[in-house]
């Protein structure tokens, strides 16, 4: 059974379709990335699966509940959102305490976060004074506390310096190796690409796809350009031979899954004329602005 | 619900704020208590009587109600300034037992603050009272009604901030709002745009003077009492069903 469900959601916020008609379901036990450009939805879409915002529409589940009816909920999910969520007057490890007292967890807890986060030294600092990396471990602890099965983490990696996201990275990896399922956001596909299982893209609020990342990747990396004075002539031909073509423009097609040999032939074997040819090495973060649009779109 | 509010508690003990604002109960207390009893008798102040340990009790019940009422709108306005409420209502998601703990720990925390404080006064006045020529005792029968009224009225202060809180959300706001009830400005308005002397003493602060400076045109103890509760758990319930409800984004 899936560990996250997410069945037709919705949220409007004003003017503005947050987050529509979304489905995904993520397996158990496996890292998932929920990918998307910023102001795609995703936080929105993860503070309603976990009853922090009331959607619209559709259901968000975990582990078939959803979180509000959740009975023991910081022992089965962990979450870091963005923004902090911290006083800034308080020390690290009374922050800890405070929510370790209100989910009745051992106090003994609160040193083993501090302590796997690596955070022990600075435990007594007030939050106020701590780095955005520093927030972020601490925001980890956190969610980390209820020794969860399912962990939600949102933009972990913002401000983290690139020691911090390898270290995060070993961490969320560690995590999945003892069953864990953890779903990731970022706008970065890179960022999450070295340790995801399989990925959630997400743009204006609504699925963009979701595969494994390998399946994402294979269909990237063969890609070829061409432009030719016929193009219907010359995807018919391509078609033929199995290759996915779509039209990009009156004289151009995007050819994939074939080589720039196979396209050769298959236009001097239909007598067509080719203009111009091109392979696309294209890496992660290409596909992911293709899927998405491109432009960034900020909101 | 125990382990809640034992949560809310350590919130506020855990920030500055708060024990600085209990400190500053402790010290104005015995500031104040100081004062009175260095000055009372001198030319143009009234004599100490022998209910001067009542009077010296009920004396600094100002700025404790207000310090409360700040103490009230923190704990649960600072929530949202702060973005705390996002971890807090993921440990605990159904969002009302949470403002119904907060409110649990108001009353401690205003019931603590008013008996520091009533210790603080007894501390310096028993044995200063005997050389001003009063005979003061702790088995004053009266003082423990006194004593009991500030609590009650320290106490229901501090909720009614943690409604305030949750109806207005803005820290900065629900203290503008608190300051500006505290010292009198909203009642006084309110009596005087509907023209009926009488009303005040079922205004919240007016409900409040009965336990603190009982006498002629209050209330009786217990319905002042009773009816600034009832403000304060009307503010808190409009207020809870607004947190409640509303999305945290």
């Amino acid at each position: 059974m899936a560990a996250i469900t997410v069945q037709g959601l919705t949220k409007r916020f004003g003017d503005v379709l947050a987050v529509d008609r979304l489905d995904l379901a993520i397996d158990g036990g496996t890292v998932a990335g929920f990918l998307g450009p910023n102001g795609a939805g995703k936080t929105t879409t993860l503070r309603m699966l976990l009853g922090l915002v009331a959607p619209d529409a559709g259901t968000a589940t975990i582990g078939g509940r959803p979180y509000r009816e959740l009975p023991d909920p910081v022992r089965r999910v962990g979450a870091v959102l963005e923004a902090g969520g911290f006083h800034p007057g308080r020390s690290a490890r009374d922050h800890l305490r405070v929510m370790a007292t209100a989910a009745g967890l051992a106090p003994g807890r609160v040193e083993e976060v501090l302590e796997q986060t690596g955070l022990a030294g600075a435990a007594r600092r007030r939050v106020g004074g701590f780095s955005l990396g520093m927030r972020q471990r601490l925001g980890l602890a956190a969610a980390l506390l209820g020794d969860p099965e399912v962990l939600v983490l949102d933009e972990p990696a913002n401000g983290l310096d690139p020691e911090g996201v390898h270290w995060l990275r070993g961490l969320v990896r560690g995590l999945a190796d003892q069953g864990r399922t953890v779903l990731v956001s970022s706008h970065l596909l890179a960022e999450v690409a070295q340790t995801v299982d399989q990925v959630v893209i997400i743009d204006k609020g609504r699925l963009v796809t979701q595969s494994t990342l390998a399946a994402l990747t294979a269909g990237a990396d063969r890609t070829v350009r061409v432009r030719t004075p016929e193009p219907e002539a010359l995807r018919d031909l391509l078609v033929a031979r199995g290759a996915t073509v779509t039209v990009d423009g009156p004289d151009r097609l995007i050819v994939g899954g074939v080589t720039t040999e196979q396209v050769g032939q298959a236009a001097a074997a239909g007598g067509v004329v080719l203009h111009e040819m091109r392979f696309e090495r294209s890496n992660l973060e290409d596909v992911f602005l293709e899927l998405t649009g491109g432009k960034g779109d900020p909101r | 619900m125990t382990r809640l509010v034992h949560a809310e508690l350590l919130k506020l003990w855990t920030t500055r704020t708060a024990r600085v604002l209990l400190a500053l109960a402790a010290a104005g207390t015995a500031a104040l208590t100081v004062v009175v009893l260095t000055f009372a008798g001198r030319p143009g102040q009234p004599a100490l009587g022998d209910d001067a340990l009542r009077q010296l009790v009920l004396a600094p019940n100002g700025p404790l109600t207000l310090a409360a009422l700040v103490l009230g709108i923190l704990g649960m306005a600072g929530e949202f300034r702060h973005g705390t409420a996002t971890p807090t209502f993921l440990i605990t998601p159904v969002r009302g037992r949470v403002v119904a703990a907060k409110l649990v720990a108001a009353v401690v925390a205003g019931l603590a603050i008013a008996l520091v404080a009533a210790a603080v006064v007894l501390a310096i006045a028993l044995p200063w009272l005997p050389a001003k020529g009063v005979h003061a005792t702790v088995a004053d029968p009266g003082l423990g009604a006194r004593v009991a009224g500030l609590a009650a009225a320290v106490a229901l202060s501090a909720v009614l901030g943690t409604g305030l809180g949750a109806l207005l959300r803005n820290q900065f706001a629900a203290v503008i709002v608190g300051l500006l009830w505290w010292q009198g400005s909203i009642e006084q308005l309110l009596v005087g745009t509907l023209g009926r002397p009488g009303l005040e003493r079922w205004l919240p602060d007016g409900a409040a003077l009965a336990l603190t400076a009982p006498g002629d045109g209050t209330l009786p103890m217990w319905a002042g009492g009773l009816v600034f509760a009832a403000y304060g758990l009307i503010l808190a319930l409009l207020g809870g069903r607004l947190v409640v409800r509303r999305d945290l984004t």
